[in-house]
């Protein structure tokens, strides 16, 4: 942490500080420098194991909440330097598989649903009846309400 | 004239100096998300006796977005005192009623006033689509959105310093803070777009993460714009 080119600036912090303003009153003093969290860094990698276990249990949706949030935590760790903690940088690489296989598998689940007829009508007799249960309207009868075919998405 | 910070450097600062703060600072925006998602002007307002309903609408949200500005105040004062090493806590996001809340709704007025059409237009063909079902609103909407955005960047960039300038010069009046902010802006508007946007992807990870992530996301947005002002204003003077 370096805010000492603010100290070197005569004018910043001394002619237009007030004594009501706490956070100039006492100007530029140095933190301790923290440079790295290791916190993050193992947060970051086992979110990224949690993140690449949970593709495999073929659920979508914790694939990229525990991976999305290991690349944050694993890039802020790094804190004022440039490198990643080792730590840090197994989880980034980790949870970056993780997101990647997820997307592949969902693309590749669509495209076995959508590439066949049969497929593609069992699912949208399922999200119909989904719909249904939830709302006690069909996705349908939804789209109709809004003026559009559902027709054209199948 | 020293050289400019580069962002990459801003961002190491900002995430140097959130190292044991991300608490705090992440439970002031926290608590303002919660705030704004409280204090809102209900919608059903528009149908009240058309188009008197519509006017007090975004009458009521022009004066809930200036009543806000105090609580931006607080925001910066916040990720000021980070960025100068200064002890941080959850009540510094009230700081904005402790100094001069008129003033932080003042300097708030002007650039709300000029994003005013801009903002509500598309809103209003928005909501003429939900209404009538028809796609040609919608497209109009979206076509006077991307007519404007370029014009809502530029106002929101030009005026992005004026809260840290408003505690930075107590002394100067709301419209001195308004003129400040655009001379400091000078020449770095394309840098601060460039910073902004550099934190896009990060954004959309927060997001992906089901907004978890943005409580992480947004402090190091908010303490790398607070180092940049710090970096312009000890550069103007240097």
């Amino acid at each position: 942490m370096d805010y000492n080119q603010n100290q070197d600036n005569p004018a910043y912090g001394k002619t237009n500080s007030p004594e009501s303003d706490p956070y100039r009153r006492e100007p530029y003093q140095r933190r301790p420098p923290v440079t790295r969290s290791n916190g993050f860094a193992t947060a970051s990698l086992v979110l990224g194991i949690i993140a690449l276990l949970s593709v495999f249990t073929m659920t979508v949706l914790p694939p990229i909440i525990f991976g999305s949030l290991s690349l944050i935590l694993g890039l802020l760790s790094r804190g004022g330097q440039m490198k990643l903690h080792s730590n840090a940088l197994a989880g980034v690489v980790i949870s970056a598989s993780a997101l990647t296989i997820n997307l592949a598998i969902c693309i590749f689940s669509f495209y076995t649903v959508f590439s066949s007829p049969e497929a593609t009508k069992e699912y949208w007799n399922m999200v119909n009846q989904t719909y249904e249960q939830i709302t006690g309207m069909t996705f349908d009868e939804i789209l109709e309400g809004y003026g559009i075919d559902p027709g054209q998405f199948r | 004239m020293k050289a400019h910070t580069s962002s990459a450097a801003l961002k190491a600062r900002a995430r140097a100096s959130l190292m044991g703060h991300y608490l705090t600072l992440s439970g002031a925006f926290l608590t303002l998300i919660i705030l704004q998602y409280v204090i809102t002007v209900p919608p059903a307002l528009m149908q009240a006796s058309p188009p008197f309903g519509m006017i007090l609408y975004y009458g009521a949200s022009l004066a809930l977005e200036l009543f806000f500005a105090v609580f931006q105040v607080g925001i910066a004062y916040m990720f000021l005192s980070n960025a100068c090493g200064q002890p941080v806590n959850s009540g510094g996001l009230f700081a904005g009623f402790r100094n001069n809340p008129a003033k932080a709704a003042w300097i708030q007025l002007f650039p709300s006033l000029l994003l005013l059409l801009p903002n509500i237009l598309p809103d209003v063909l928005l909501r003429q689509y939900a209404v009538t079902a028809q796609t040609r609103w919608l497209i109009y909407s979206l076509i006077l959105t991307l007519i404007f955005l370029p014009y809502i960047i530029y106002v929101r960039i030009l005026y992005s310093q004026v809260f840290y300038v408003m505690l930075d010069f107590p002394d100067m009046d709301a419209r001195e803070c308004l003129r400040y902010s655009r001379r400091l802006m000078k020449g770095h508007k394309a840098r601060y777009l460039y910073l902004l946007l550099s934190f896009l992807p990060m954004t959309i990870l927060g997001i992906m993460s089901f907004g978890i992530g943005l409580l992480y996301v947004y402090p190091y947005q908010q303490q790398t714009c607070a180092n940049f002002y710090l970096d312009l204003v000890s550069n103007r003077r240097s």
